[in-house]
């Protein structure tokens, strides 16, 4: 395990740089938007990890409410934590890229006020999270809202595909709107943020853990000096 | 079924002796509508997309203030734990509790429009059959959010402030597709795409409280 | 693409490079404190619990207190 864990960090980082190498310089310039290009990789990396992040927290928190195991709720805990900050990552990128292919910072079109609503509608879960005491009642309350919340992820990848929106549509069922070796940048954009997704988890999951037996500690210790 | 309607007529019954909810909507509409109409004198020089988001933005905000009481009324001597013992289960609480939301934000809605369209007269505005059913959508998708997150959040340490905060973006879809309704229908253009996003919508949130009220409070 | 414009983008791909890398660093050692944490917590409540083990039981030679006899 600890070689698996070592051997993955290694991974991370030297992939990092080769998806850094693929996206400045082993990619062409759009033909139009010229090289602003490049920021939709990191754009397209960070919507693949907010979208597995989110479905992460779904599925964790109906595993916690059909189980009852309070580990479930550290899962979706921590992998909402991390899509949110990655969807604040894909906002920041996406206001960069809207200036410099549309020419302004921001309008209302569908997509984006679908993520700017999903944003809100988890940081809305992250606050109830931090506001409720109990364990049991924090997991049981944050599940339920984060199916509810979930609702919009499905929505928020649909719209640009149901209504009319400016936002580009990369992914088709016909293939690709891309050169190819735009394509195999976009993916490994994609595999080294999952990458450092999951390290990032792993981080956060222990962390969690952590916080979590020193709070027993507290607790002990308390009812340890009233005896 | 029967207790659905005891709890329905229990609710109707409260509230005509306390008009501490269904009331103060109604009273925040009118009073929300006639404020934007003071600040925005305008004699009719509005289009109506703009008095449709008026319409919505005072809708929405009055419909938030009846869900926060909606049940807060029951945290006095845990009603709450009386209702879901009674022979039922918990199932028919949600329901009534969704079938007041709605017949108060219906309400609302209607006394909203009438309002707004008194006092933005804008030429083409008119109550139609289209518009009618638009806002009784809009009252159930605000009737079935407010249901499921009010249940929810109930007992939780500051829930009235908190309860609107986290209502806001589960209600802006119903939001923007009621104003584009709205507008479209007023406009003479056509409302129906909207419409049945709203229905979408409107579904999924009268679907998700009806799976998941076993886990929307404890007792 | 032009020379300059391909200059820059090396410099580009150093400079996010660097920034990668000093952020890596911290990633690591944010992953071996945490791991760190992780351990001393489990061994802190190993011990609290061999701590605790003796109060679970009666004392020996306490017979408890006898419950009520009918």
């Amino acid at each position: 395990m600890a070689r698996f864990r070592s051997w993955g960090l290694a991974l991370l980082g030297a992939g990092m740089v080769a998806v850094l190498y693929l996206i400045f310089l082993g990619s062409p310039d759009d033909a139009v938007l010229g090289p602003s290009q490049r920021i939709f990789y990191v754009h397209m990396g960070a919507a693949a990890v907010a979208g597995v992040a989110y479905t992460i927290t779904a599925a964790a928190s109906l595993l916690y409410l059909g189980t009852r195991r309070l580990s479930f709720d550290q899962w979706a805990a921590a992998s909402a934590e991390i899509g949110t900050a990655f969807t604040t990552m894909l906002l920041v990128s996406g206001v960069l890229w809207g200036r410099a292919a549309w020419g302004i910072w921001w309008t209302w079109d569908p997509r984006l006020t679908a993520t700017v609503i999903l944003w809100v509608l988890f940081m809305g879960y992250l606050m109830v999270r931090q506001w409720t005491d109990g364990r049991e009642r924090r997991a049981r309350v944050a599940s339920v809202l984060a199916l509810a919340a979930y609702v919009a992820v499905p929505i928020d990848y649909m719209t640009i595909r149901w209504w009319k929106s400016i936002h580009p549509v990369v992914m088709t069922s016909h293939g690709f709107n891309m050169a190819p070796s735009m394509v195999v940048a976009m993916f490994a954009a994609m595999a080294g943020m999952l990458l450092l997704f999951a390290a990032w988890m792993q981080i956060r999951l222990a962390l969690m853990r952590v916080e979590w037996g020193m709070e027993d500690a507290r607790n002990r210790m308390r009812g340890m000096g009233r005896r | 079924m029967q207790k659905i309607w005891t709890l329905f007529v229990k609710d109707m019954r409260l509230e005509a002796r306390q008009k501490d909810m269904g009331f103060l909507m109604l009273a925040f509409a009118m009073m929300e509508t006639l404020v934007f109409g003071f600040a925005l004198d305008s004699g009719g020089r509005m289009q109506t997309d703009e008095v449709a988001g008026i319409l919505w933005m005072g809708f929405l905000f009055a419909g938030m203030l009846g869900i926060v009481r909606l049940f807060g009324r029951e945290t006095a001597e845990d009603v709450m734990v009386g209702m879901a013992m009674a022979p039922g289960g918990r199932l028919p609480v949600v329901m009534a509790k969704m079938a007041v939301a709605w017949v108060f934000c219906a309400a609302t809605a209607s006394i909203a429009t009438s309002v707004d369209v008194a006092v933005f007269q804008v030429p083409g505005t008119r109550v139609s059959v289209i518009v009618v059913l638009v806002m009784l959508l809009g009252a159930l998708g605000l009737a079935s959010v407010g249901t499921l997150l009010s249940g929810l959040s109930l007992n939780l340490s500051g829930h009235e402030v908190l309860l609107p905060v986290l209502t806001m973006p589960f209600l802006v879809p119903v939001a923007i597709a009621g104003m584009e309704a709205t507008g479209a229908a007023w406009r003479g253009g056509r409302p129906w795409p909207w419409i049945h996003a709203l229905m979408a919508y409107d579904l999924i949130f009268m679907v998700l409280p009806l799976l998941l009220y076993e886990f929307l409070w404890e007792v | 693409m032009s020379p300059l414009e391909h200059q820059y983008l090396l410099y580009l791909f150093v400079a996010y490079s660097a920034v990668w890398i000093v952020m890596f660093g911290f990633l690591y050692r944010m992953s071996q404190k945490a791991r760190e944490l992780e351990r001393e917590v489990f061994l802190m409540r190993a011990y609290w619990d061999g701590l605790e083990e003796p109060r679970e039981s009666p004392l020996p030679g306490d017979g408890g207190v006898p419950g009520p006899t009918v």
